[in-house]
């Protein structure tokens, strides 16, 4: 190193503070809690949004398809009489719908379904 | 902190074994800290900083592959970190807390007679106002940290015959404007 080196590392030194403050440490590991829990809301909030948007296309596409085979509503039902004739036709529709043997398949099906997604839960609240 | 002891550190934090993370920090905080103060002048901000370097550290462990040192990726974030920092926030100037000083030894005996401590002080931290957050944080790598030129090529990504002319033209402006400021003040 020449005097010119010498001379430079001098000032440079003044930059050389590598002095820890005490709860340095402690804050650290504060703020890494405040993060991984931020992160964890965060992903969840995603998850939830994602369930909820293919929730509500499927309820969408159900509807749809319930309308288009069953019901054949149009918006020239959405009038007074319409509306009406709805309720009118609409507990025989009903009937032919949900009380019929063809269907009972269905009931099965959800019902396991309803039975799983519960025992699912209530394991993993037991979990925590 | 030994290469077999960090990397059993890393791959226990990538397990889970967060606690084993105190490890790190103990051992690279004075040097982060530096680093980050070369670049800004509050100390409170300079913490702050110091300190989601490490947060940051943490959470980016999994993608650490381990192709440099766990101290030169410390280094690279921190030197990151404050230089986005600095360009959001001007550098207003460095307190005389922050600047430790040794000397008379080097400089110019009859000008060193004239100068008291205090006065060296503003000069010298004058001289460093001059300079660049960036081309701050060159010098402090070099001559306070001792990296090498390939070390802090890896630092701050820029190319390695880069960072020597970039070195070579801080020193010379440093001197310049140190040379300058003390003709300024005693003729």
């Amino acid at each position: 190193m020449d005097d010119q080196d010498v001379f430079l590392k001098d000032i440079v030194s003044g930059l050389n503070d590598e002095s820890v403050p005490y709860s340095f440490g402690y804050k650290i590991a504060a703020k890494i809690i405040k993060e991984r829990e931020r992160r964890e809301r965060r992903a969840e909030m995603i998850q939830i949004s994602v369930i909820l948007t293919l929730a509500a296309l499927l309820i969408t596409l159900s509807l749809y398809y319930i309308n288009s085979s069953l019901f054949n509503l149009s918006q020239e039902w959405l009038t007074l009489e319409g509306v009406n004739s709805i309720i009118t036709h609409g507990s025989d529709k009903f009937k032919m719908i949900f009380f019929n043997k063809e269907n009972i398949i269905w009931y099965i099906i959800s019902v396991n379904s309803i039975a799983l997604l519960t025992i699912e839960r209530l394991l993993k609240k037991r979990e925590y | 902190m030994k290469p077999e002891e960090e990397k059993y550190i890393i791959e226990s934090v990538k397990r889970g074994d967060t606690e084993l993370f105190n490890r790190i920090v103990e051992a690279y905080s004075p040097k982060i800290l530096s680093v980050v103060r070369s670049v800004i002048s509050c100390n409170e901000d300079a913490e702050e900083i110091a300190q989601d370097v490490f947060v940051k550290a943490f959470f980016s462990l999994g993608k650490f592959r381990g192709e440099s040192s766990l101290s030169t990726w410390l280094y690279r974030i921190a030197y990151n970190m404050s230089l986005s920092k600095a360009r959001v926030k001007r550098r207003s100037f460095v307190t005389l807390d922050n600047i430790k000083l040794s000397y008379d030894d080097h400089l110019n005996e009859e000008r060193s007679e004239l100068i008291d401590k205090e006065r060296k002080y503003l000069i010298l931290n004058n001289i460093l106002e001059s300079i660049e957050p960036s081309e701050r944080v060159l010098i402090s790598l070099f001559y306070n940290h001792h990296k090498s030129i390939r070390e802090i090529s890896e630092i701050t990504g820029i190319g390695e015959s880069n960072v020597k002319v970039k070195l070579h033209r801080i020193k010379r402006r440093l001197i310049e404007i140190a040379n300058k400021k003390m003709e300024v003040r005693y003729g």
